[in-house]
């Protein structure tokens, strides 16, 4: 971090004007507005990221599972994320995130993160070819 | 419950290959080309989901009851580069307005870095994504939108003006080009690399 993002907040702050239909923000000079909101949804789950990729595990499931459940088991025949998940099931992020971790827990579906990625040097090559190539 | 299929078998997808997941947060103003940028880049047309965030407004009231929670409900597009079998990279927009800072955190977790998209008549508009990803200590780049077919501002004014550190990338793009935006990408990928290597060699 720079002193320089201090006084730029401190300007972006006096120069801010809420936009019509915006709600006037409470608290909002001197703090940033991502310190003053701890975001929660409900339901979250801090293990399940948007990306972390989920997949059917091999064990069927249970027979009173819910349409959803089905339905998102239905998209996770192979691997895809979280947000793809809720994409295509046209449901909110976070009850997806929520039918998620219910299925991970009781062992129908398979989760795994990124974690690491940012410092494999391989996969950031691997991620540059791919983006020359386009 | 559950009926036990070949799993131990191997024949499973999860067994067969595990996929990793990276991702970008692509961050701006509203109306500053990040869903162009994404759809850009993408191999699919963007998809969206509905972010529905709780914030609590903490502190603020010194109550720190329910009253204080509000309930909000944003779009957010992504898109998907599959690198490999092995290998995927999501690219997420931002909700562009600044109020929705409180979800930045979902998107900003795990990333490998930010792209900031700054159309240079509307500068200010990029100060909290230059300030959030500072603050992360996440790598990112700052993508001049050419607009008006030129910026107003060139990268080095822009550099001196946001006070950016000397390994922050400022590159002049037109979200809507592939070339572009694969300069841009390949920009930021350089500094994302270059402090994985220095990580290692440390
Ligand atoms: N001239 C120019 N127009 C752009 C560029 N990027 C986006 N646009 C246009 O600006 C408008 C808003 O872009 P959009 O991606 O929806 O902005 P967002 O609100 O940040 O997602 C669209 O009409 C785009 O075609 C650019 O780099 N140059
Ligand atoms: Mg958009």
């Amino acid at each position: 971090m720079t002193d320089g993002g201090n006084a730029r907040s401190r300007s972006f702050l006096d120069q801010h004007r809420p936009a019509v239909g915006e709600e006037p923000g409470r608290a909002r000079r001197g703090v940033r507005p991502y310190l003053i909101t701890g975001g929660r949804t409900v339901g979250h789950d801090r293990s399940i990221e948007i990306e972390s990729q989920v997949v059917q595990s091999g064990l069927a499931l249970d027979d009173a599972a819910s349409p959803e459940s089905r339905a998102l088991i239905q998209i996770c025949s192979k691997s895809v994320s979280v947000a793809e998940a809720a994409a295509l099931l046209s449901l909110p992020l976070g009850v997806t995130r929520v039918l998620v971790a219910d299925l991970v827990a009781s062992g129908v579906l398979d989760h795994h993160r990124g974690d690491g990625a940012v410092d494999d040097v391989d996969v950031i090559r691997r991620l540059m070819a791919r983006v020359r190539a386009l | 419950m559950f009926a036990h299929s070949d799993a131990a078998a191997g024949g499973t997808p999860a067994l067969a290959q595990r996929v990793v997941p990276v991702k970008m947060v692509v961050a701006g103003g509203f109306g500053v080309g990040k869903t162009t940028f994404v759809s850009t880049l993408s191999e699919v047309e963007p998809l969206t989901t509905e972010a529905s965030m709780t914030s609590v407004a903490a502190g603020v009231d010194n109550r720190g009851d329910v009253g204080t929670k509000t309930t909000t409900t944003v779009a957010m597009d992504f898109g998907r580069l599959t690198v490999d079998e092995t290998l995927v990279c999501y690219l997420f927009g931002t909700p562009g307005q600044d109020r929705f800072g409180f979800m930045w955190d979902d998107l900003a977790n795990g990333a490998l870095g930010g792209i900031v998209l700054v159309d240079t008549r509307r500068f200010d508009d990029c100060f909290p994504a230059v300030d959030y990803f500072e603050h992360r200590n996440l790598p990112f780049a700052v993508a001049l939108n050419a607009f008006d077919g030129q910026v107003a501002h060139e990268p080095a004014q822009v550099r001196a003006a946001l006070n950016l550190s000397d390994d922050t990338p400022v590159v002049v793009c037109d979200a809507r080009q592939t070339s572009s935006a694969k300069t841009v990408m390949l920009a930021l990928l350089e500094v994302v690399l270059a402090r994985a290597m220095a990580k290692r060699g440390g």
